[in-house]
């Protein structure tokens, strides 16, 4: 009996797979070294279907060199444990998907259909499985559900997609590359010059964005603001009052806005006429990933990364298509009216799949398209568990999304009265929605506000109770959000749907960006002043989206992975090379904001309680004991200290104790969750334990 | 002469009184004068300018840094 294994992505999706594909029975969960499997009967074939987590092997230097030693050019895939402390789960899954595979006479990449899928799928069959990457076949699939699985199984590709591995292998490479030799030319100067450790980092496509984000930081640091003016006049319409606007948008000349005040105070207006334009809005086109993680953070305030993690668990739960697609369409062949059907089961959207299934389905598609998959569309599958809050928010936003790009267009009026005063003319605007259209759909999501106009005649005389000068000054840049910025990096074509909101969050992550509204931090304008003083090329936009388009032509076949790696390091080489020989000067320009980042990675926010000095983690110089002491201690003899946990990495939680208001503590061990503790809290438990002791002393409890 | 800029800690060119990002400010508020002026009438003064820019939450931090050494050169 010929034994096929497959290799999932993920656990969730590895249990889909066997669901689907068993024709006996229920699949059999059984384990190898520990990791489990699932073993399904299908006629006369046996299939095997493990799991990946994510990429059990990575790029790494050849030569294993010490951390501190650039520039690196030499490198391998080896796996994941080999490389990263603490693997032991993927060390595991690798043995157990080898043991499988010695077992096995065909092989399937069953991983979600894209480049890392394809990678993730490729890598583990060639290394894992002795080579059978060049036997084994591919399902492609852009939905969990036990239909389409079936059908990828039974129509799989006859060969691996390599374009799409390679194009992936390269990227991994070339982040790699860049990665590891830039960040460690910062982190060695720094350390050179300062004699403290920081790690620094940049990246290929991190650069660049943090560039965006300094570069807006610049502006709103060295904005001068201008004056204007505006009339804010209100006028009495059949006794109700209404706020009119004057033709002129704003006065940027104080005199000219005082002459108009003085031209209609006092005076009555004149209604000239009302003018009304209908027009219509077309429904919004389907979600691609970047439209999806913009919505959500619009309506729900969440992060693109967050929403991702969100979609893909609504993924593997069945109940939506592959979120990370770029594609804006909707083929007939995803089953327009099943979708629509299955939907109707959930009661809020009943009565939408009711109307919609009474006429003609077609969607108001975008023209953004992406090979591998639609755009992200309900499967029509009802959650067979309770979705939590911030799942259930997604998934309607994405349901709603989708029916209402079958709705029709939405028709609107806009209304605009002009009132004369004097020979001044003022607005009175309102807007009205005529027909809802898709509007219905999208429900909470779409704006409706709608302003009606009092009933006007030509000719009828209106007060004006009030005109006056308001004093206006013009706005700097907003500052990027994660919504915006990711917006920022598609325009730019910088970076993949499936990295972007990855790389925001180590912008945080790195110290370089803070708070929701991102603010550049005094680190990310020095590395940036850096790198654009010592090698600009490397946050040049331009030059990240010539990569991306050679990555998309190894996707497609027109260029070779070698040819771009190699064409990398030759670009790379001279740059780090003379990074190297200027250590020194790139050293002195970031001491002293290294030992500022070290000081404040040691302070809390919170002072001292006793002296109002700041308090700062330091280390017993006789017990060698770490605690937080009073940075007073030198000026007013303050010894206000508190315990601290003496293992594991401290860091400085940007969170205040519930109890006593402190600035809380979190401790991180190998292998155990993270401590989060007030260190207050912990003291006065301390000591009010030791006094109950003395308190119960022997004498007493006679 | 030091290669810091008198404002901040950033490095600056050394002909230079300030790092690029408060040369830059330095050079919107000369500029954005001009503009001030128009909008209040030929009697608006420098010293005005600089006292209501000193007040708005609009003005950029590196405006504000650099204000305090450009208005004592106005009052002398």
């Amino acid at each position: 009996m010929a034994t096929t294994l497959i290799i999932a992505e993920k656990p969730d999706a590895a249990l889909h797979i066997a669901e689907a594909l068993c024709t006996s029975g229920e699949p059999r969960k059984r384990s190898q070294a520990g990791v489990p499997f699932f073993e399904v009967q299908r006629g006369e074939e046996r299939i095997l279907v493990c799991s990946a987590v994510g990429h059990l092997y990575t790029v790494a230097s050849k030569n294993d060199e010490r951390r501190s030693e650039y520039p690196v050019w030499d490198f391998l895939w080896k796996p994941k444990h080999f490389v990263e402390r603490g693997r032991v789960r993927q060390e595991k899954c690798i043995q157990s998907i080898t043991e499988l595979s010695k077992i096995s006479d065909r092989f399937v990449n069953g991983c979600d259909f894209d480049v890392e899928g394809s990678l993730i799928g490729y890598v583990i069959l060639k290394y894992a499985c002795n080579g059978a990457d060049k036997v084994a076949k591919r399902m492609k699939f852009s939905t969990l559900t036990a239909k389409e699985l079936r059908e990828a199984y039974v129509r799989a590709m006859p060969a691996l997609d390599f374009s799409l591995a390679y194009a992936g292998m390269c990227r991994h490479e070339v982040d790699w590359l860049y990665g590891i030799n830039l960040s460690r030319a910062l982190t060695q100067s720094a350390l050179k010059a300062s004699k403290r450790y920081s790690t620094l980092s940049t990246g290929r496509v991190q650069g660049p964005t943090l560039r965006f984000v300094v570069e807006r930081e610049r502006e709103i640091g060295t904005f001068v603001p201008h004056p204007y003016w505006l009339l804010q006049t209100t006028v009495d319409i059949d006794g109700k009052l209404f706020e009119v606007e004057h033709e002129r948008e704003r006065f940027d000349v104080m005199s000219q806005a005082e002459r108009a005040v003085a031209d209609c105070a006092g005076k009555d207006g004149v209604v000239e006429g009302v003018e009304s334009r209908t027009y219509s809005v077309s429904p919004p086109t389907p979600f691609d990933l970047s439209a999806l993680q913009a919505d959500a953070y619009r309506h729900f305030g969440l992060t693109p990364r967050v929403t991702l993690g969100l979609a893909e668990r609504l993924y593997l739960d069945q109940l939506i298509s592959y979120p990370r697609t770029s594609s804006q369409k909707l083929p007939p062949s995803i089953g327009y009216e099943e979708v629509l059907r299955g939907l109707g089961i959930i009661e809020p959207y009943r009565s939408f799949t009711q109307m919609l299934l009474a006429g003609v389905l077609v969607p108001n598609e975008g023209r953004k398209e992406d090979p591998a998959h639609p755009a992200v569309y309900p499967t029509g599958t009802v959650p067979k568990r309770s979705l939590e809050p911030r799942e259930q928010k997604v998934f309607d936003l994405i349901v709603r999304r989708f029916l209402s790009t079958f709705g029709k267009p939405a028709t609107k009026q806009s209304d605009k009265a002009i009132i004369k005063v004097d020979k001044h003319a003022f607005f009175l605007r309102g807007s009205r929605v005529l027909e809802k259209g898709w509007t219905l759909y999208y429900g909470p999501y779409a704006k409706t506000d709608d302003v009606i106009l009092p009933p006007l005649k030509r000719g009828q005389h209106v007060h004006v109770t009030n005109i006056r000068l308001q004093d206006k000054y013009t706005q700097p840049p907003p500052r990027y959000n994660p919504g915006s910025l990711l917006k920022e990096m598609e325009d730019a074509e910088i970076g993949t749907k499936a990295t972007r909101a990855d790389i925001l969050e180590t912008l945080y992550k790195r110290g370089y960006v803070k708070e929701q509204r991102m603010i550049a931090t005094p680190l990310a304008s020095t590395i940036t002043e850096i790198l654009s003083k010592f090698c600009p090329k490397v946050i040049d936009v331009k030059f990240t989206r010539e990569l991306e388009t050679k990555m998309q032509q190894i996707e497609l076949g027109k260029m070779s992975r070698e040819n771009v790696v190699v064409e990398t390091v030759n670009y790379l080489k001279p740059i780090i090379n003379e990074l190297k020989a200027k250590e020194s000067e790139i050293g002195k320009e970031l001491t002293s904001i290294v030992g500022r980042r070290i000081t404040e990675s040691i302070t809390l926010i919170s002072p001292c309680p006793k002296c109002g000095s700041s308090l700062r983690i330091v280390r017993s110089p006789r017990t060698k004991k770490r605690f937080i002491g009073c940075a007073g201690k030198w000026k007013t003899n303050c010894v206000f200290a508190l315990p601290l946990p003496q293992f594991g990495a401290l860091t400085l939680l940007n969170k205040r104790c519930a109890e006593c208001g402190f600035q809380l503590v979190q401790v991180r061990t190998r292998g155990r969750r993270p401590l989060v503790s007030c260190p207050r809290c912990y003291a006065t438990r301390q000591n009010a334990t030791k006094v109950e002791a003395v308190t119960m002393s022997p004498l007493d409890q006679k | 002469m030091s290669n810091e800029c008198s404002l901040c800690e950033r490095r600056k060119d050394e002909s230079a009184q300030f790092c690029p990002f408060h040369l830059a400010a330095a050079k919107n508020l000369e500029d954005s004068y001009v503009k001030w002026r128009d909008a209040y009438g030929e009697d608006f003064t420098k010293e005005l300018y600089y006292a209501k820019l000193e007040h708005l939450d609009e003005t950029g931090q590196g405006v504000k840094d650099v204000l305090p050494l450009l208005r004592k050169s106005v009052t002398r």
